[in-house]
């Protein structure tokens, strides 16, 4: 037996109350009269005839005592426990996803709050009681299993740290059944702020959602404009109520020392997104800022989505060769692409002496590359900056041709190419339509056709994605493969129509972002819980990861190539491998699952039934069952019970 | 006429008589038949002459047809002894209607219709266990007296009553008519005895106030005793007033018991009765006044 709350015990003072106003109710009007020897005999009749007359006449005093006590009882929400009966195995999935973070009341989270839940239902379970702790996000962690030790079992429920994945509890369906099916009657409570899907499971939910004020940082994104640095901040409001909050703009350099840059203020509709812009002089920014970070300065129910960063990149212009004998469209194309720097070679012996003699090709040929443009604009886009200590290519074009030996550093993409080691030709198709699919980079042109007089066709490396596919085969992969970002076009743009078509430099857009961005990891921008593949080279030294806290974790260069790496802490992640003498960085950023977590689908709509008329879910009695419903029906009865005495007696 | 009564009541009480059927053998003479012969003009019966009887006596024509003397005897007429016992103590001055002046009404009708059928009649007021007595009238031209009386009697103090009547001196068969509430903690049983003990035909007659009937109050009270002040609270819900009516209807069967019991008359009159009302309905249904 316990109570939820000890305030409303202050109202006791309104039992005395009642007796000192009985009291003076009580006070006996004077009243003469010829003679009170029969209304001595009526006290005595009255006496004599019921012995609880005393306590009759003072029933009415009881009963509102009784009335208070029982409604000051039910203000302080008693319970009992029920469970302390028979062993049970009972099953507990505790949501450490992000929203679960949020302020359930003004001091507890809804983590904070549901582990309490969980411990309270443990000391509310019968000894003996089979127990399993089971936290959930993106996935399930088995935290304790099979365990009758209940203090164990709260010590592991304490234990479970708030995570910034985003998911839900669907997640831990699959190991709560293999715990389920040790036991016929196994008892599942899923403690969650966020609804999903259980099935056909039997199970109890607890729900944790919190309607409170909740603003989000939902991206920040920059771009150059000459001399001005124009950074966009994406705030989102999911109350109800119209909110008003100032943002801080932070800079912060390679040491993770952040500088205040600017304060801007957003005024924001419930449920809708404003931008907030900054404009910033570029020249005037500190020279080794590499990050930028906005955040909103009050703190909301929901701190984790309060900030979010973006990389900000050095002004850097790519370098590409392109090593063909005529090809005036990917020429064209590459040419009218900002940030670029375009050579052109017909002598494919460049490339090999150069990959010899793992020197520049350039440097040592410098005559024979023919410069054809020079943009020293930024593009707006976030490039890896690589190759910044080495002065070969970011990226080789060989277009029908490749040298024997391919160059150590760089990416490359193989236009009309027969065969090269990373791949292999499977044959060529004539007269076909082939097809652009969706991928990273046919970015709103997935679904267009390219007609084709003669193509190669690949079997697509494990390592690549097909962009054009020619049937069961692809005619175009992406992918990356022993540090280097690779592209394949299967055919000769003078034997198709695709140079004609719009499609064409949006394609060639999307293959130099992707070829020309670092290629030490497959994007720059993460949220918490993503995996991210990495591609250190073979060839380099160990790479590094540099956490957000400072904290390093390093990994060998055979370890490091096409490994996953999951990222949960929100913040600036800097990786880095030393590569033929010269240090290869790449600074990427985990941001909060805004979308998934910042607002969840609340867990109390899986206590109503369906539209095919299948009941919710049960609610999770924690342990325990509250009396103060059954006590409200106690005081209207003992109301009722006082009116009747009142009406019997006057 | 004092303000108690009017002249007109008493004109209607002219044609009232007291209809309680004793014999009397004992009085002056007086206008009521006694078992006694007398000197009326109302023949009895006839006896032979003895020495010693009046010879005015002798009826002379009976002498003449028989020879023989005998004596013609006449109903002897005596008059009755009414004694009013009025309860002067201080509950019989209660009630928005006093049952005191109900009484005093009664008594003087009482006492009207007996000095009309020439008989005597005594007002002895009781209280605190003594008598307060006024001198026996008889003949109308004493009403006047008597009622002045009647008008200076106070109410005040305990009842008492067998020790008030035990201290009244009576004589043979009389009439006793006792006024009062009975609402006397020693009770009357005694108080009967001793009158019945004493060959009186006893008239018993309740006056209570409405408020004793029909008690309405609400609320805790304290109950004061207006004799002896003393108190009792008692919380007057719906059922305190059932149990004390049915008390009080079980106290009144309690006297019509001992008035049954000592072949008494008993009567029960609410002080805000209509007095014409008991004298001419309820005292007549009940055979009190023929």
């Amino acid at each position: 037996m316990g109570v939820l709350s000890f305030w409303p015990l202050a109202l006791l003072v309104l039992v005395p109350v009642i007796i000192v106003l009985y009291i003076l109710k009580q006070e006996a009007k004077p009243h003469s009269f010829s003679s009170v020897m029969l209304w001595k005999e009526v006290y005595r009749n009255i006496e004599a005839t019921k012995p609880w007359e005393k306590l009759k006449r003072n029933l009415l005093l009881f009963l509102q005592v009784l009335t208070v006590l029982l409604f000051i009882l039910a203000l302080m929400g008693p319970w009992i426990r029920t469970l302390g009966g028979g062993k049970q195995q009972v099953i507990m999935v505790l949501d450490n996803s992000a929203s679960m973070d949020t302020l359930f009341t003004d001091s507890k989270t809804r983590l904070e709050a549901a582990k309490e839940a969980a411990c309270d239902y443990v000391d509310g379970l019968g000894a003996g009681s089979v127990l399993y702790v089971i936290s959930g996000n993106q996935q399930a962690v088995l935290e304790l299993s099979n365990s009758t030790d209940k203090l164990e079992a709260k010590n592991r429920i304490r234990g479970i740290r708030q995570t910034s994945l985003a998911g839900n509890l669907s997640c831990s369906l699959g190991l709560v059944q293999s715990c389920a099916s040790q036991s016929e009657e196994a008892e599942i409570l899923f403690f969650t702020d966020t609804a999903f899907d259980m099935g056909n499971m039997k199970a109890s939910v607890k729900s944790f959602y919190s309607d409170r004020e909740n603003l989000s940082v939902d991206t920040v994104s920059y771009a150059r404009r000459g001399e001005k640095l124009l950074v966009l901040v994406q705030v989102t409001n999911h109350s109800d109520g119209k909110l008003n909050r100032e943002i801080n703009l932070y800079g912060s350099d390679e040491s993770g020392k952040e500088t205040l840059l600017d304060i801007g203020s957003v005024e924001v509709a419930g449920k809708d997104s404003q931008p907030v812009y900054f404009e910033l002089d570029a020249s005037g920014l500190s020279a080794g800022i590499q990050a930028l970070r906005a955040e909103l300065n009050e703190k909301d129910a929901l701190a984790g989505d309060n900030q979010a960063w973006c990389v900000l990149d050095e002004v850097k212009t790519s370098r590409v060769l392109l090593v063909t004998k005529s090809n005036l469209f990917v020429e064209k194309a590459f040419t009218n692409l900002a940030g670029i720097e375009l050579y052109r070679t017909a002598d494919v012996s460049l490339v090999e002496e150069a990959a010899k003699e793992q020197t520049d090709v350039t440097g040592r040929s410098g005559e024979s590359a023919e410069t054809l443009r020079t943009d020293g604009s930024g593009n707006g886009q976030a490039v890896e900056n690589g190759r910044k200590n080495s002065s070969g290519y970011d990226l080789y074009i060989f277009d029908g041709m490749v040298p024997e030996k391919l160059p150590s550093a760089g990416n490359f993409l193989f236009v009309n190419c027969e065969y090269v080691d990373y791949f292999e030709n499977c044959g060529k198709v004539q007269g076909k339509i082939l097809k652009l699919v969706d991928s990273e980079v046919t970015s709103y042109i997935a679904g267009g056709k390219i007609g084709v007089n003669e193509a190669r066709i690949y079997h697509t490396p494990v390592w690549g994605a097909s962009y054009v596919s020619a049937g069961e085969e692809s005619a175009g992969f992406y992918g990356i493969y022993d540090g280097h970002k690779i592209g394949v076009l299967g055919f000769d743009l003078h034997q198709t129509d695709f140079g004609l078509q719009a499609e064409f430099p949006v394609l060639i857009s999307g293959l130099s972002q992707y070829l020309l961005e670092g290629s030490l990891t497959d994007r720059s921008a993460y949220v918490a819980g993503d995996s991210i593949l990495l591609h250190g080279s073979t060839r380099g030294g160990e790479l590094t990861l540099k956490l957000p806290d400072g904290a390093v974790r390093k990994m060998d260069a055979s370890e490091a190539s096409g490994a996953y790496l999951e990222v949960a802490v929100p913040g600036v992640y800097q990786v880095s491998q030393e590569l033929e003498g010269a240090v290869k960085e790449q600074n990427f950023t985990v941001g909060f699952p805004v979308v998934l977590e910042s607002e969840v689908e609340s867990a109390d709509v899986m206590f109503r039934a369906d539209s095919d008329g299948n009941p919710g879910a049960m609610e999770v009695r924690t342990g325990a069952v509250e009396l103060r419903n059954v006590l409200i029906i106690l005081l209207l009865l003992l109301l009722a019970g006082e009116w009747i005495v009142y009406v019997k007696l006057q | 006429m004092s303000e108690l009564f009017d002249a007109g009541f008493f004109a209607r009480l002219n044609r009232l008589k007291m209809a309680m059927y004793i014999r009397l053998d004992k009085g002056m003479s007086g206008g009521r038949k006694s078992s006694a012969k007398g000197s009326s003009v109302e023949f009895s019966d006839f006896r032979e002459y003895l020495p010693g009887d009046d010879i005015r006596r002798i009826d002379w024509n009976v002498y003449g047809r028989l020879d023989k003397l005998y004596i013609k005897q006449f109903m002897e007429e005596k008059e009755a002894f009414y004694h009013v016992f009025l309860d002067s103590s201080g509950s019989m001055d209660f009630g928005e209607e006093k049952k005191s002046v109900m009484a005093l009404r009664l008594a003087a009708a009482f006492a009207w219709v007996v000095l009309k059928q020439l008989d005597r009649v005594e007002i002895l007021t009781f209280r605190e266990g003594r008598l307060g007595k006024t001198s026996p009238v008889t003949g109308r031209n004493s009403f006047q007296r008597l009622l002045h009386e009647l008008e200076q009697v106070s109410f005040g103090g305990s009842t008492r009553l067998n020790e008030a009547v035990r201290r009244c001196s009576l004589n043979g068969r009389e009439i006793s008519i006792l006024i009062s509430d009975f609402l006397d903690p020693e009770g009357i049983d005694e108080a009967i005895r001793y009158l019945t003990f004493k060959r009186q035909e006893i008239l018993l007659i309740q006056v209570l106030a409405r408020e004793e009937v029909e008690f309405d109050e609400e609320g805790t009270l304290a109950l004061e005793d207006v004799e002896s002040g003393e108190q009792v609270r008692v919380t007057m819900t719906r059922q305190t007033i059932k149990v004390y009516q049915d008390t009080l209807e079980a106290y009144n069967q309690n006297l019509q018991r001992i008035a049954k019991r000592y072949g008494c008359a008993y009567l029960q009159v609410v002080s805000d009765e209509d007095l014409e009302k008991v004298i001419f309905q309820t005292l007549k249904q009940k055979g009190i006044f023929g």
